[in-house]
């Protein structure tokens, strides 16, 4: 089944602003009562990694080319376990230190799918806006990972600019695309 | 005590200190950055509205979910989302 592109520009806008609500809640600081910064710990956001997971099985189904499956299928899987442990983790069910580790490992390895998406089919549409995803990707989880090994606090992650870059994109590009 | 006595006695404001109000001030601002971001994705959603123009597709249920996925209306809902957990906990 193919599908026209407006639809495949809408997945992407739905998908992109899901992202950009989940990485502004998970990194922008909230203040608490006393004024000092908190980290927001809400369940929205797991919540949301799981159901963009679901968008993007969906595409396993709807592709019509078998990398583009295999991709999609991966990815999901990615999506969903981080947002698996994510929830275990924010309501207590299951707490490790190795945790922390999870959402940029997320965001490298999805980086990491761009990449081999481009490598697989690199004339196909849209590579080199996958590429660029996919270096902003990589180079949030990198960041982020950095953060979490080397425990910097800052008001402000660094991690934001390449995550909002690539949301964003995810919804500025499929406009271009759709036109 | 005169006046040049008493103006003498008063600390100066320092460099050191200047740079201290100045952090403390970007600080203040900047842990009100949910409110600020949000206000600039309005800002973004109203622009991109005015650039590329929303189509309007009926009222019908999917009709309404067509109409509000858009970008612009996409980034207003975002940008509510995030004004809305702006609130102190």
């Amino acid at each position: 089944m193919i599908l026209p592109q407006i639809q495949i520009a809408r997945a992407h806008w739905i998908l992109g602003a899901l992202f950009l609500a989940i990485i502004l809640d998970e990194y922008l600081p909230l203040v608490a009562r006393d004024g000092t910064p908190v980290r927001s710990r809400s369940l929205v956001v797991p919540w949301a990694l799981m159901i963009g997971a679901a968008g993007v099985w969906a595409t396993v189904v709807f592709a019509d080319v078998v990398h583009d499956m295999l991709i999609h299928f991966l990815w999901g899987d990615i999506l969903f376990a981080a947002g698996a442990l994510e929830l275990a983790r924010r309501r207590g069910v299951y707490d490790r230190p190795w945790l922390d580790y999870v959402l940029p490992l997320a965001f490298l390895s999805c980086g990491v799918l761009f990449i081999v998406h481009v490598v697989v089919d690199p004339s196909g549409q849209g590579a080199h806006w996958h590429l660029a995803m996919g270096i902003l990707l990589i180079a949030a989880g990198l960041i982020d990972l950095a953060r979490v090994r080397f425990h910097r606090v800052s008001l402000v992650p660094l991690v934001l600019l390449p995550l909002a870059g690539f949301a964003l994109a995810l919804i500025a590009i499929p406009v271009a695309a759709a036109s | 005590m005169s006046e040049s006595a008493d103006s003498a006695a008063r600390p100066r404001p320092s460099g050191r200190g200047l740079v201290r109000s100045v952090a403390s001030g970007v600080r203040a601002a900047l842990v009100e950055s949910r409110a600020v971001v949000g206000l600039l994705l309005v800002a973004a959603g109203v622009g991109w509205a005015i650039f590329r123009g929303l189509h309007f597709y009926g009222v019908s249920p999917t009709h309404l979910a067509y109409d509000f996925d858009q970008p612009p209306w996409l980034l207003l809902l975002v940008s509510g989302w995030l004004l809305y957990r702006s609130r102190r906990p």
